[in-house]
């Protein structure tokens, strides 16, 4: 008798005769055209095993399902090979950056621990990399705009009409490259809108400017990347005005926010220097309802290596600062850390690469120590990781909270805790990556945390409907998550590829801090593309994404019925795309339906629904004296 | 919106069957149209006649075609009328039924731009809105040429307004079609 799936499986195992990929998500830059990505964050879009929560569809926090803390994410940022730490009071949004999607070549989406460039980023990692413009002089502009669906249309003059929903966009963006064979100069400018005006989410925004104006979001940013005299260099500045959600104070606040980077990196022979700075900083435009909240930070990282044949020497330092309330007072810490990583040499089929390092956190001896071994035949990985660090390893919010420092007008309480215990995260992960035409990865792994200083918000619906009433409470906290997530790659014909993914999560602690933490389950989906030509193409995207526990939910959803009509995420997305290129890659036109089936889907308790949205892109490129080679 | 998941699944599988020589001609067609239903909107607007033009090509299977219609709805006592401006683009599928008529049902998405004959003092203060429409329809053509035919069509459109506007139309019209140039045809490739 036939049993398919073992076929299927069998199928698979003789199919095994090579990797596909690393285990990263790689997405390139024509994946992102056929998607029609217009913004940073929609990258979530195509991300297997990354979820989000947004309140108003614009900043998305971000985290990979099962790896990092959702509530407090740990993951870290890398672009251009450099590390960048914009986080903001616990919030890293991908939209403030000062990066253009044309400029982008690739993202590497890490949903396992990784080490890069001696950096090790324990709760997952996005590496964005830029392209190196062709020689010549480019110049290249693309415009996006969108209609959200629930707009009152002609019924705003009856009585069965609600308040307008406006418009998505429009997005800018602009860039300008001149290059030659071995150094290049490219600038890039972003401008966007985004309107806030969700009914769920209006009341608060009506209230807190009293009906004086309509809420928006709007970005600007500029950019420059670099290769001069051996030195890749990278900068930017961005600001987002007018409009914020801060989770610990449960409400939107009328915030401008303000981040600049600039990284430079230098390699020759065995020596590879890089240093890099951030700044973040936000302050409260003025208000009726005099809500204020005052932060600053800025960041220095300067890292030295030495590499030989398989072994490279690390030593890296980070200064940071912060600054808190109107006046500004003033804190800072420092973290020195020493690392070895060895790899094995390229010519046996079994390699590993291994780190280990001691940091001094503000004075506190920590260790990290990471493993990657895998069997390129075989396709079989192992990731093993230790570390034990001081929470003033991480510069983030719970860290600047635990030192009294506070910005205005929030709820925050914390336990006394002590400033010396290290926060310990053990985790292991097994991979399996096989087969040539259809490819198969399959992972598994788990992690416990120990220690682990993180806000906790308890969040209770305000009885008016204008927002939720937020403690937030700084604690010690510990538990496991298990997670396994698989991704089918199946060419069907020729044109038409076919990719499935999964990835569920289980967490599991005897302390509610951990259990009521916000942790999405499942999220599941299919991809489907349609590419009869390298001009054409059609996407379509299909995606579940598995009811998350909010711990306060079930209260809030008996008290009030109608606001919680339905569970937490727990919706299917249908996303479609329609790209088209004319003139070689001179002009392109994308239109992108993103839809959510039978139910709107709410990502956050206090968030805004996303039923349906309508965008078109146009993108052109003009080139002067270009050759064909980068 | 399951049928139009359904429907583009079976785009996506069928493609490469019904896979032709895209554009290689193109299909005019001018056609009058009228709203026949009743619903929620019809107790405030009451329709008048209105027309649409379309282009269509063969694609890489079926047909890819861009509209665009204009009708209007007229106000009762208290609501403006408003003219409405309804952009898109469809894919069909032509299914020959006799030597000389032939069946193309098909999908549809775009814009739906009304504009209202006065202003409201509102919050957004605006006299036009756009939203998204999707729409579905059949459409029955009869040759009487080498290049001409009479055609009659039946088409639901549904704008994603809150409440949703639910809108059928009938509609009749005259169109023909011409080989594409060589020119066209690598510009649209």
């Amino acid at each position: 008798m036939r049993c398919p799936w073992k076929t299927c499986f069998c199928a698979l195992i003789a199919l095994g005769s090579g990797i596909f990929s690393t285990s990263a998500q790689v997405l390139t830059a024509d994946d992102l055209v056929r998607a029609g990505i217009t913004r940073l964050s929609d990258i979530l879009e195509l991300a297997d095993d990354w979820v989000g929560s947004s309140t108003e569809g614009y900043h998305w926090a971000i985290a990979p399902l099962g790896t990092s803390w959702e509530a407090s994410p740990d993951w870290n940022l890398f672009i251009d090979g450099q590390p960048i730490n914009l986080q903001a009071l616990n919030q890293q949004s991908l939209n403030i950056l000062p990066l253009t999607i044309a400029e982008i070549c690739k993202v590497q989406l890490h949903a396992h621990p990784v080490v890069i460039h001696g950096v090790l980023a324990s709760g997952g990692a996005i590496q964005i990399t830029r392209c190196i413009p062709r020689t010549g002089i480019t110049l290249a502009g693309q415009l996006s705009a969108g209609n959200e669906t629930g707009d009152p249309g002609p019924y705003r003059y009856t009585n069965f009409g609600g308040s307008n929903v406006d418009r998505t966009g429009p997005t800018i963006h602009s860039g300008l490259a001149i290059a030659s064979k071995d150094r290049f100069v490219q600038i890039t400018g972003a401008a966007d809108e985004h309107h806030a005006t969700d009914p769920r989410i209006r009341p608060r925004v009506l209230q807190l400017y009293q009906g004086e104006k309509d809420a928006r979001i709007l970005h600007r940013a500029l950019g420059l990347s670099a290769r001069l005299l051996d030195y890749r260099i990278s900068a930017g500045t961005s600001r987002v005005k007018d409009l914020g959600f801060l989770p610990f104070m449960g409400r939107e606040i009328p915030l401008d926010q303000e981040i600049s980077y600039a990284s430079a990196s230098f390699s020759r022979n065995k020596f590879s220097y890089s240093l890099s700075g951030s700044s973040t900083a936000l302050s409260t435009r003025e208000n009726p309802e005099s809500v204020s909240v005052e932060f600053t930070q800025r960041q220095l990282y300067v890292r030295t290596s030495l590499r030989t044949s398989k072994l490279e020497y690390g030593a890296s330092a980070v200064l940071a600062d912060a600054r808190f309330g109107p006046n500004q007072k003033r804190d800072g810490l420092s973290t020195l850390r020493l690392d070895a990583t060895f790899e094995t040499d390229h010519t046996s089929p079994f390699k590993m690469k291994a780190m280990s390092a001691f940091a001094l956190d503000d004075g506190i001896l920590g260790y990290e120590w990471f493993t990657h071994a895998w069997h390129e035949e075989s396709g079989i990985g192992l990731r093993l990781l230790i570390r034990r660090r001081a929470l003033a390893s991480r510069t983030n919010f719970a860290n600047w909270i635990t030192r009294e420092h506070r910005p205005q007008d929030a709820d925050l309480s914390f336990q006394h805790l002590d400033p010396r215990k290290r926060e310990a995260l053990y985790s292991a992960d097994l991979d399996w990556e096989t087969g040539n035409r259809m490819k198969l990865y399959l992972s598994s792994g788990v992690r416990k945390f120990k220690d682990s200083v993180r806000p906790f918000t308890e969040s209770t619906l305000d009885s008016t409907r204008t927002y939720l009433q937020a403690v937030t409470h700084i604690v010690s906290t510990g538990g496991n998550v298990a997670r396994t997530s698989l991704r089918v790659h199946y060419p069907l014909t020729r044109y038409l590829t076919l990719k499935v993914y999964s990835t569920y999560a289980y967490p599991w602690s005897s302390m509610h801090t951990f259990r009521d933490a916000w942790h999405h389950r499942l999220q599941a989906g299919m991809r489907g593309e349609f590419r009869p030509n390298d001009r054409f193409s059609l996407d379509l995207r299909l995606r579940y994404v598995g009811a998350s526990a909010w711990h306060a939910f079930e209260r809030a959803a008996k008290e009030n019925p109608e606001f919680y009509a339905m569970r937490l995420p727990g919706t299917v997305h249908l996303h479609l795309t329609v790209q088209k290129r004319f003139w070689g890659d001179r002009l392109r036109m994308s239109a992108t339906m993103r839809n959510v089936l039978d139910h709107p889907h709410i990502t956050h308790p206090a968030g805004a629904r996303t039923r349906a949205l309508f965008q078109v892109t146009l993108h052109y490129l003009f080139q002067v004296r270009n050759t064909a080679s980068p | 919106m399951r049928h139009i998941l359904a429907i583009l699944t079976l785009i996506l599988v069928t493609a490469d069957c019904l896979a032709q020589a895209p554009f290689s001609r193109l299909e005019f067609r001018v056609q009058g149209t009228h709203n026949v239903n009743r619903s929620l909107l019809h107790d405030y607007w009451h329709p008048a006649s209105g027309a649409k033009v379309s282009v269509a090509t063969p694609f890489y299977a079926g047909d890819w075609e861009v509209n665009l219609g204009i009708h209007r709805f007229n106000g009762s006592a208290n609501v403006p009328g408003f003219g409405a401006l309804w952009i898109s683009s469809g894919w069909g599928l032509k299914i020959p039924v006799t030597h000389r008529m032939t069946l193309k049902p098909g999908i549809g998405v775009g814009n739906y731009r009304m504009s209202f004959d006065e202003s409201v003092t509102g919050y957004s203060g605006e006299s036009r809105e756009s939203d998204f429409v999707g729409s579905i329809g059949i459409l029955a053509s009869l040759d009487v040429g080498r290049r001409w035919f009479l055609f009659s069509q039946a088409e639901y459109l549904r704008v994603q307004t809150q409440p949703l506007m639910h809108l059928w139309f009938i509609s009749a019209g005259i169109g023909f079609q011409v080989n594409t140039g060589k020119l066209l045809q690598t510009l649209l490739e």
